[in-house]
C-alpha cells in the first residue's frame, strides 16, 4: 500500500474559486453536502465499467444512495444529468442485490455493516463512501480543512472489475493498491 | 612582343560575368525560395507540435480542473518544461478565472488574452488555445504562448548556410566560367590574327597598323620613340598588268620575306594595302639616325629576285616619320610617314625621305588648295584666257588655246601651275576640265555671234578626264549646251597623258573624232615621242613643245629636230603648231621649216574674253590682206582662217 501525498497548496486552495471550476457548480456552494454531492457526479466520470462497451448509450447510469442522508436532495438535483455518454439515474440504495441494480453506491454512516453481504464478488460497481470506512469502498470522501479529498482503494475497485482513471488517482490524498 | 593589343579577351571576361551572373541569380532565387519555404514548414510544424502538446495537457489536466485541484494543475503545466519552446502555459476555468499559470521566464506577469481556441500568429508569437473539455463539455481553456524567436534565429542560421553553400557554387561556377573563357579567349584571339592579317604575305594588315601604333604609342610613354616606315613599291602596277596577280603575289611575298628579314627582331611589318608596306621600328639607333631605313630597305630589296621565272629588281619610295617628333598620335605618325614617302615619290623612284614639318605644311597647303578650288568650281572664280594661234605663212587668225586662270578672291589671278597640280591629285580636275570645255564651247559661239565666226578653240584635257569615258560625256555636254559646232572646239592632250592607256584612249579619240572633234599632241617632244602611236591615233595635229623652239635659229640641233618632226608630221598628214615663239628670227625659222601654225607672244599672250576680241579688232586693221592659208589636208572644210580684210 502506498500514500501519494498531495502537496499542500491543493489545501490551502480557496473553496469558493475551485467550485466555480467543476463541471456541476453547485450555486450554493459553501455547503458541504452540495460540494461532496458534485464531486460524486464527478468520479463517475473518471470510473471505468467492465461492461461499458456493450452498454447501450441510452441507458442509464444507476447511482444508488440512501434517500435519508444528507446528500440525498442535492444527488437528487444532479437527476438526469449526463455522465458521459448516460444519464444519470438516483435510486433508494435496494434491499437485496445491490449490484444487479446499481451501477454506483454511495454509503453513508451506518450502512456499512451489511454492505458486504449484500455485494456479489465481483459485481462490478463504483463504491464510493462519505467519511466512514466501508468494506469494499473504492473512494472514501472526507473533509479537511473545509476541503473535500478522498482516497482510492484501487484494490477494492480491481476485485469490482471497475477501473479509476489515472487522472484521478493524481488527485487522490492517498492510493492504495 | 606577342598577341593582339585590342580587343583581347573581351568576349571571354562578357561571357565569364554572364556565367556568374546566372549562377548568382540561380542561387539566389533558388536559395530563397528553399529558405522561405523552411520557415513556412518550421511554422507549420511548430503549430502543429504546440496543438499536439496543448491536447496531451489538456488531457491531463482535466481532472484537475474538475476537482479543483490547483496544485495538480500547476504541476501538470509545470511539465512543460521540459519543452523549451513554450514560454508560458495558462489554464483557465469556464468563467476565464485563471486555475494555473506557467512562465519559463520569471518576467512580469502580462495580462491573458482572450483568444478563441487554436493557432494565432503574429509576428513574434504564436498564441495556441486549446479547449479542455471532459464528457464533451467545455471546463475550462488552456492558452499557450510560443514566442517565434527561435525559428527566426533557424531561418538565420538555415540562411547563413545557404549563403555558404552558395558561395562555394559561385566558386565551382567561376572555376568552370575560367576554363570556358580560356577557350574563348584562344578562339578570339584566332579571329584577331585572321582579321588582322594579310592573307598574301602573312604579315599584319592594313587594321593592325592602327591598332599597334596605338598600343606602341602607349608604351612609349617616357621611353624613346620609335620610327615608322612607309614603302612603296615602285612600278609594281606593271608587274601585276603584265605578268599577272599571281606573280604579283609572289612579288609581295619575296619583299615582306626580305622586310622582315633585314628588320630589327623587336620591328613589325605590315602590308598597308596594293604595294604599299609599313614598318613600325622602335629601335633607338634607328630613332636616332633615320637614313639606316632607307639604306637597309634599299638593299633588301634591291637584290635581284626571280618570281615565276621572270628576273626582276624590286625598288621603292621610302619615307620614314618618328614618335613623337613628326606626329603626336598614331593617325598623325603614320600621316607624316605617308607624306615623306610621297615626298620620296615625287622626287623619283627609288628614293627616300624623312619626314621634315615643311612636308606637313606643303600638305596643308594642297589641302587649302583644293578647298578653295571646290569653292572657286561652285562659286565662278575660274576664268578662260585666250592665246592667239595664227597661220604661219598667211598670218590669219587660226584660233586661240583656251587656258585656265582662277580669279582668287585673296590672292588675285593664280596661274594653272599654282591650282593643277591639286586638281589632278584630288580628282577636282575632272569637273574642272567640264567646266573649261563648256566654257570654251560658249566662247566659241559667242566669237560667232560677234562675228568672228572661223575660230578654232583648243582645249587641254588631263588623263584623268579619259578615264571611264568621261571626256566622250563631257564634250557632248559642253556642245548640247551651248551649240558650238563640234569641229571648232579643238582637244588638245600631252604625250604621257595618251600613253597611259593607249587602247582606251584610242577608243576616246576615235569617238570625239567621230563627232568632227579635232585632236592635238601637245607638247610634242618632251614624252616618248613614239611613232607607233602617231601612226595609230587618230590625230590632227602636233605641238612642238617650246623648249624646241626657244633656241632657235642659233641652235642646229634643234633646228634639226623640229625640222624633222615637222616633215613626219606632214607625211602622217599632221597639222604643226609652233609654241613659245617670241621672236620674228624664230618665226622666220619655224615658217621655213613649214610650219603650219604659230602660237607665242610673238603674237599675243593669254588675254581675257575682252581684250582678246579687242586683239582680233586690232589684228583685222593690222593686217586686212591677210592670205588664205595654205590647202590643209582637210580639204572640202570650210577655211578655218579667220577672214582679214
Amino acid at each position: 500500500m502506498a500514500r501519494i501525498p498531495i502537496g499542500p497548496g491543493l489545501r490551502r486552495a480557496a473553496l469558493a474559486a475551485c467550485l466555480c471550476a467543476l463541471l456541476v457548480p453547485p450555486a450554493w456552494a459553501n455547503e458541504e453536502a452540495t460540494l461532496k454531492a458534485a464531486i460524486v457526479f464527478n468520479l463517475m466520470l473518471y470510473a471505468q465499467w467492465p461492461a461499458e462497451p456493450a452498454a447501450p448509450a441510452t441507458a442509464p447510469l444507476v447511482l444508488c444512495a440512501d434517500a435519508n442522508s444528507k446528500l440525498w436532495p442535492h444527488l437528487r438535483a444532479l437527476q438526469d444529468r449526463a455522465v458521459r455518454q448516460w444519464k444519470l439515474s438516483l435510486r433508494e440504495t435496494p434491499a437485496g442485490d445491490v449490484g444487479k441494480q446499481c451501477q454506483a453506491l454511495l454509503v453513508e454512516d451506518g450502512a456499512s455493516a451489511a454492505l458486504p453481504a449484500r455485494l456479489g464478488a465481483g459485481t462490478p460497481l463504483l463504491v464510493v463512501a462519505d467519511t466512514v470506512r466501508a468494506e469494499g469502498a473504492m473512494v472514501t470522501l472526507e473533509m479537511v480543512a473545509g476541503r473535500v479529498v478522498f482516497d482510492v482503494d484501487l484494490a477494492a475497485a480491481r476485485r469490482a472489475g471497475m477501473q479509476i482513471s489515472s487522472k484521478l488517482l493524481r488527485l487522490a490524498r492517498s492510493v492504495r493498491e | 612582343m606577342t598577341g593582339m593589343p585590342t580587343g583581347k579577351g573581351v568576349l571571354g571576361r562578357r561571357l565569364t560575368r554572364l556565367a556568374l551572373a546566372a549562377s548568382a541569380l540561380a542561387l539566389l532565387v533558388a536559395g530563397s525560395v528553399l529558405n522561405v519555404a523552411l520557415f513556412l514548414i518550421a511554422k507549420q510544424g511548430l503549430v502543429q507540435e504546440t496543438t499536439a502538446q496543448a491536447q496531451v495537457i489538456a488531457a491531463n489536466i482535466s481532472a484537475a480542473l474538475l476537482f479543483t485541484d490547483v496544485q495538480a494543475a500547476a504541476e501538470t503545466l509545470n511539465s512543460l518544461e521540459r519543452s523549451p519552446g513554450i514560454a508560458r502555459a495558462t489554464l483557465t476555468d469556464a468563467h476565464g478565472t485563471v486555475v494555473a499559470d506557467y512562465r519559463r521566464a520569471a518576467d512580469g506577469a502580462a495580462p491573458v488574452g482572450r483568444e478563441r481556441p487554436g493557432a494565432t500568429l503574429d509576428a513574434r508569437l504564436l498564441v495556441f488555445v486549446q479547449s479542455v473539455q471532459v464528457s464533451g463539455g467545455e471546463i475550462g481553456r488552456l492558452r499557450f504562448e510560443v514566442p517565434l524567436d527561435p525559428l527566426y534565429r533557424r531561418a538565420v542560421v538555415f540562411g547563413a548556410i545557404t549563403l555558404a553553400a552558395a558561395a562555394l557554387a559561385m566558386l565551382l561556377s567561376y572555376l568552370l566560367a575560367v576554363g570556358v573563357r580560356r577557350d574563348v579567349d584562344r578562339v578570339e584571339r584566332r579571329l584577331d590574327e585572321l582579321a588582322y592579317l594579310d592573307p598574301v604575305t602573312g604579315l599584319f594588315n592594313r587594321h593592325a597598323v592602327r591598332e599597334h601604333l596605338i598600343d606602341y604609342i602607349e608604351r612609349a610613354q617616357g621611353r624613346h620613340g620609335f620610327s615608322v616606315v612607309t614603302l612603296d613599291l615602285d612600278g609594281f602596277k606593271v608587274i601585276n598588268d603584265t605578268l599577272g596577280h599571281h606573280v604579283g603575289d609572289e612579288v609581295l611575298r619575296e619583299a615582306a620575306r626580305r622586310l622582315l628579314a633585314t628588320l630589327h627582331p623587336e620591328a613589325r611589318a605590315y602590308r598597308f594595302g596594293g604595294d604599299e608596306f609599313v614598318l613600325i621600328c622602335p629601335t633607338l639607333a634607328g630613332f636616332r639616325e633615320p637614313q639606316r631605313f632607307g639604306h637597309s630597305v634599299r638593299t633588301a630589296l634591291g637584290e635581284p629576285m626571280r618570281a615565276s621565272g621572270h628576273e626582276m629588281v624590286l625598288s621603292g619610295s621610302i619615307g620614314v616619320a618618328r614618335f613623337p617628333i613628326d606626329g603626336q598620335s598614331a593617325d598623325e605618325v603614320l600621316l607624316a610617314s605617308d607624306m615623306a614617302m610621297n615626298a620620296a615619290k615625287a622626287a623619283g623612284k627609288n628614293s627616300f625621305s624623312v619626314f621634315d614639318a615643311r612636308l606637313r605644311d606643303a600638305t596643308q597647303h594642297r589641302l587649302r588648295i583644293e578647298t578653295e578650288l571646290r569653292r572657286a568650281l561652285r562659286e565662278g572664280e575660274l576664268r578662260l584666257f585666250y592665246q592667239p594661234v595664227v597661220e604661219a605663212v598667211s598670218g590669219g587668225v587660226y584660233g586661240a588655246e583656251a587656258l585656265v586662270r582662277w580669279q582668287h578672291p585673296q590672292r588675285g589671278l593664280l596661274l594653272p601651275g599654282e591650282f593643277i597640280d591639286v586638281a589632278e591629285t584630288s580628282g577636282l580636275i575632272v569637273p574642272l576640265g567640264g567646266w573649261v570645255l563648256e566654257e570654251a564651247a560658249r566662247q566659241v559661239v559667242r566669237w560667232q555671234a560677234a562675228g568672228f565666226d572661223a575660230l578654232q578653240l583648243a582645249v587641254n584635257v588631263s588623263a584623268r578626264q579619259l578615264r571611264g569615258a568621261q571626256l566622250g560625256v563631257q564634250y557632248r555636254s559642253a556642245i548640247a549646251a551651248t551649240g558650238c559646232p563640234a569641229e571648232r572646239l579643238e582637244i588638245e592632250m600631252t604625250e604621257h597623258t595618251l600613253i597611259e592607256d593607249l587602247d582606251e584612249n584610242m577608243r576616246v579619240l576615235n569617238d570625239l573624232r567621230s563627232l568632227g572633234a579635232q585632236i592635238a599632241i601637245d607638247d610634242f617632244g618632251t614624252g616618248l615621242s613614239s611613232l607607233a602611236y602617231l601612226k595609230r591615233l587618230p590625230l590632227n595635229k602636233l605641238k612642238i613643245d617650246r623648249s624646241f623652239v626657244r633656241d632657235l635659229p642659233g641652235d642646229h640641233a634643234d633646228v634639226a629636230i623640229v625640222g624633222a618632226a615637222i616633215s613626219m608630221a606632214q607625211a602622217l598628214g599632221l597639222r604643226v603648231v609652233g609654241e613659245g615663239v617670241e621672236t620674228e628670227a624664230q618665226l622666220d625659222t619655224l615658217r621655213s621649216l613649214g610650219c603650219d601654225l604659230i602660237q607665242g607672244y610673238y603674237y599675243g599672250r593669254p588675254m581675257d574674253a575682252a581684250q582678246f576680241e579687242t586683239w582680233l579688232r586690232e589684228r583685222r586693221v593690222a593686217h586686212p590682206g591677210a592670205a588664205a592659208r595654205p590647202p590643209r589636208r582637210a580639204a572640202g572644210r570650210d577655211s578655218k582662217v579667220m577672214p582679214i580684210r
